[in-house]
């Protein structure tokens, strides 16, 4: 591709050379002649060198930490990143600037992310650079954008060479009194069974005594009392089980929407690993459910660090979920991920592969229906070409009817006073059709190239998620299914976007009620398997749905007949603030001495923390009610406190 | 929000030229002065000093243009001493007059090949050197600066991502260029000797037949090469740009069915779910 000033000497250089030709100067040809065998040179050199250039580098890419390579990072974690640029094939390849693509969850600190330079295969491209991991999740390495060019800057190509890598970002490795890793857990580990639970068991440590029973092992007979009561009485012993905890992490959409302060995803993620690591350091069995509105995904409790590192990984994929809605309005999507397929598929956007004819943008709009209300002008602009053709073909025939059928039945001076009023109308109908599509076509400049890029996206997405081919005409005209797989596309790219929380109608969109449901059987399902008395933690968001609890109590319910202890975490949404009593911001603002004319923007914020404090109430009343404590996991509840909290139930239940 | 500043990390220090492009402007700047020198020799005339000014000013002024706008003038200069240097009307009376035959042509001679050398080394030293110090790549029209940068840190930030690093320079540039420059006057001597030395087939017709004659020697190859690269591209196109290219024909030949059937399938849709909804 030339570049403009590459296009600028071309034609200069043309130009003379025909002057000197023409006008038959030497001077002018041999100079002109030159120039132009040079650039000639030039572009042949370069083409070759940077054809399919994508093909022909390698990219090699390692994350290393201070001790060496690494194939999962740690949130909030500093990572070094090495990559190495290498061309694969003799033939060379021309300039290039490479660029790698820095994922969106991270922050590059310090080093270069870009290089330049022409490798060779002895001497490839190699760069550093340093970044450091935000939440868990996922990071995912696309690979290096490469512009190719000559040193002339008269020639320029530009692609993406895929090397994609995806890396869990575990939640940071932590206890509950916040110590690192690195301290010898193994010289401080208790003995299993340091939770002794009050039931008769093979323990230790003396629980009770009561009469000879016929089986009871002779061993267990207490016989200096046997001897005082002259009745055989046998001892019963403490159960030494460790306490079984069993985790369940709401995922479902409701906890993926973000917000001001955050994802409440994020901070359940946090909480479970925060627990799941400090049941590990007390040898508790932990285990973990995670469910969303659709199913459960469950892991049952053991206390191995296999078990661990699994579910640290379960928990750090469930920190990359985002909501999806196949309601939401594509547009604001589409233009995203059209840039970012531009950025990364160059090659399946190229004209000769992907195409969008310019004159069929002129005609065509799509999609033909949809939910989504555009104002009038977007459905005038919509249907131009029905007006068109409606005005040229439909209405003079419409026209040459009715004025022969009027002529035929009328008196002559009505038919003539129709004529003319026909005439008219028909005129001016005519003349508002075309310069309707005209001015269309005049202004709709945005609408061709959305259209335009809504068909090349959709090409990309029907071949990528298996549409083919039959998909592209499916996904231009289906709102929905375009919506989906367009955030299917951002999400499994780690794009981060954000989506309407509401519909056109204030309905929320991310409610998920069926989640409940989910819950309730997941509940009883655990109850079903529970071996003794388990600990079970439900780290759900309720407070939108504290009218439809009714299942999960009885689950609840069921669960504590069983005389398994349960505890709900409720995420409180970052940036309100939190309930009376709970956290460092526990303290209510007095609202009375508020001004009057307040503005609009606190009277809402005041409404919402009302209706989250109501919420939270009812759901607090409903639980507590069947001896359940709720913990609200506000925006700075360490997990400490959390855990505190967990323990001392398990105190309260051991002396019950 | 839109007044706000943020620190834009640089590479290099503003107004800072490395050394390597101070050589390229050196280089350019003296190929320039020769340039003139020989040009003078040529024409004799104040004109052929307008080329030398303009490139100066290009390199001082560090902008692109130069080359073009150097070759423009030394056309100019070169015409106008051959139409007797009565200045513009003087060369286009002529030309209208009697189709540019009493226009002196003097034989070629060594300056004219050594004003083709230079010119074209000029032109890459020139360009070289705006890689250099603005931008080697074309500019991203998607980056934008804050309204409150300005001036030359606005140009700075836009440009030095696409700049050429210092760094890259090596000492053989310079001498393979040279040769390029050394190997394409040669090519361009021997296929002008050739094209002059050949009988065209119509008596009279010697200048239409040397350009048609040219536009195929251009034409052609650079046509069969575009082909053969085409080609090659896709016959190494990857499984993906296959299936996308293939799903691109089959849509382009029954769009209009299958956009029928699909917005009837949309439509029955949108009505079941609004029927489901109550409205």
């Amino acid at each position: 591709v030339l570049t403009s000033r590459g296009w600028t000497f071309f034609l200069l250089v043309a130009l003379t050379l025909f002057v000197g030709v023409f006008v038959r100067l030497e001077t002018l040809t041999i100079v002109a002649l030159t120039a132009l065998l040079w650039f000639v040179a030039e572009f042949i050199l370069f083409a070759v060198r940077a054809h399919s250039l994508h093909r022909r580098l390698r990219v090699r890419r390692a994350v290393w930490d201070d001790r060496g390579a690494v194939t999962s990072l740690w949130a909030q974690g500093e990572f070094h990143v090495h990559v190495m640029v290498q061309p694969t094939e003799w033939l060379g390849v021309p300039f290039l600037g490479v660029v790698d693509h820095v994922p969106f969850s991270v922050v590059l600190l310090d080093g270069d992310e870009r290089m330049q330079g022409r490798p060779t295969r002895s001497a490839p491209l190699i760069f550093h650079y340093r970044i450091r991991c935000g939440e868990p999740g996922v990071v995912r390495f696309e690979g290096v954008r490469v512009r190719a060019g000559d040193l002339q800057g008269l020639f320029f190509h530009e692609t993406f060479v895929q090397s994609v890598v995806e890396m869990r970002v575990l939640p940071p490795l932590a206890d509950a009194d916040g110590l690192s890793p690195t301290t010898k857990r193994l010289n401080l580990l208790p003995p299993p069974g340091v939770h002794r639970l009050v039931a008769p068991g093979t323990g230790g440590e003396l629980l009770d005594l009561r009469e000879y029973q016929p089986g009871d092992p002779p061993r267990t007979i207490a016989w200096k009392v046997s001897a005082r009561r002259d009745l055989l009485i046998t001892k019963l012993f403490e159960s030494e089980v460790p306490i079984r905890c069993t985790l369940f992490v709401d995922t479902s959409s409701s906890v993926r929407v973000p917000s001001r302060g955050g994802r409440a995803l994020t901070r359940l993620v946090e909480i479970a690993a925060g627990v799941l690591q400090a049941n590990a350091a007390v040898r508790d069995l932990t285990g973990l459910v995670l469910f969303d509105e659709h199913g459960v995904a469950a892991a049952r409790p053991e206390r191995t660090s296999t078990h661990l590192t699994r579910m640290l990984r379960r928990l750090a994929d469930a920190a990359t979920l985002e909501p999806t809605c196949s309601r939401t309005d594509p547009e604001g999507l589409q233009t995203l991920a059209y840039a970012f397929a531009h950025e990364v598929y160059p090659e399946l956007l190229r004209p000769g592969v992907n195409d969008m004819p310019w004159w069929l943008a002129l005609f065509t709009s799509f999609p033909g229906f949809t939910r989504h209300q555009r104002g009038f002008f977007r459905r005038l602009y919509r249907n131009r070409s029905r007006i068109w053709i409606f005005c040229a073909t439909v209405l003079p025939i419409l026209f040459l009817v009715l004025n022969v059928v009027f002529f035929c039945v009328a008196p002559p001076w009505w038919s003539v006073a129709f004529l003319i009023a026909s005439t008219a109308a028909t005129t001016l109908l005519y003349f508002a059709g075309n310069l309707t599509f005209l001015m269309s076509l005049l202004l709709g400049r945005r609408q061709r190239r959305m259209a335009a890029d809504r068909k090349r996206l959709a090409a990309i997405l029907s071949v990528r998620y298996g549409l083919d081919p039959g998909g592209l005409a499916t996904l231009l005209e289906d709102d929905d299914q375009f919506s989906l797989l367009t955030q299917r596309f951002l999400i499994e790219h780690r794009v981060p976007f954000s989506l309407p929380l509401y519909d056109r109608k204030g309905r929320y969109l991310f409610a998920a009620p069926e989640k409940i449901d989910v819950l309730s059987a997941a509940l009883l399902q655990a109850v079903a398997r529970g071996r003794d008395n388990e600990l079970f933690v439900l780290l759900a968001d309720l407070l939108e749905l504290d009218d439809r609890l009714d299942p999960l109590l009885k689950a609840t319910k069921l669960a504590r007949a069983r005389h398994h202890q349960v505890v709900l975490v409720c995420p409180w949404p970052p940036g309100i603030e939190p309930p009376r009593g709970v956290g460092r911001k526990g303290k209510q603002r007095d609202r009375s001495s508020a001004p009057a004319a307040v503005a609009l923007a606190d009277q809402v914020e005041a409404l919402t923390t009302r209706r989250f404090h109501d919420a939270y109430d009812r759901v607090r009343r409903a639980f507590t009610r069947l001896g359940v404590p709720v913990v609200c996991a506000a925006d700075d509840e360490p997990v400490p406190l959390i855990l505190e909290r967990i323990d001392r139930l398990r105190n309260v239940g051991r002396l019950r | 929000m839109a007044d706000e500043i943020v620190e834009l990390p640089m590479q290099s220090e503003p107004g800072e030229m490395p050394p390597a492009a101070r050589t390229y402007a050196l280089l350019a700047v003296g190929l320039l002065l020769v340039f003139t020198l020989l040009l003078f020799e040529r024409t004799a005339d104040v004109m052929a000093g307008i080329p030398l000014l303009l490139g100066a000013a290009c390199l001082a002024m560090q902008w692109r243009d130069g080359p073009p706008a150097a070759l423009f003038f030394f056309a100019w200069a070169i015409v106008d001493h051959a139409a007797g240097g009565e200045g513009p009307v003087g060369v286009i009376d002529q030309f209208m007059a009697n189709q540019g035959r009493f226009f002196i042509r003097p034989p070629l001679s060594l300056e004219d090949f050594l004003l083709a050398l230079v010119f074209v080394g000029y032109s890459a030293c020139h360009y070289r050197y705006i890689g250099l110090v603005r931008y080697l790549f074309p500019l991203d029209p998607r980056r934008r600066v804050y309204r409150a940068v300005r001036g030359a840190e606005s140009r700075r930030y836009l440009e030095e991502p696409f700049r050429r690093a210092a760094a890259t320079v090596t000492r053989p540039e310079i001498a393979v260029l040279t040769l390029a420059v050394l190997a394409s006057l040669v090519a361009a001597v021997w296929l002008w000797g050739a094209l002059k030395g050949s009988e065209p087939p119509y008596k009279g017709l010697n200048v239409v037949w040397q350009g048609v004659t040219l536009l195929w020697l251009f034409g052609l190859p650079i046509l069969f090469f575009t082909a053969v690269l085409g080609y090659v591209r896709r016959a190494r196109a990857t499984p993906q740009e296959n299936r996308v290219f293939l799903q691109d024909q089959l849509w382009r030949e029954t769009r209009r069915e299958q956009s029928r059937n699909n917005r009837w399938l949309m439509w029955a849709r949108l009505r079941a779910q609004r029927r489901k909804e109550g409205r």
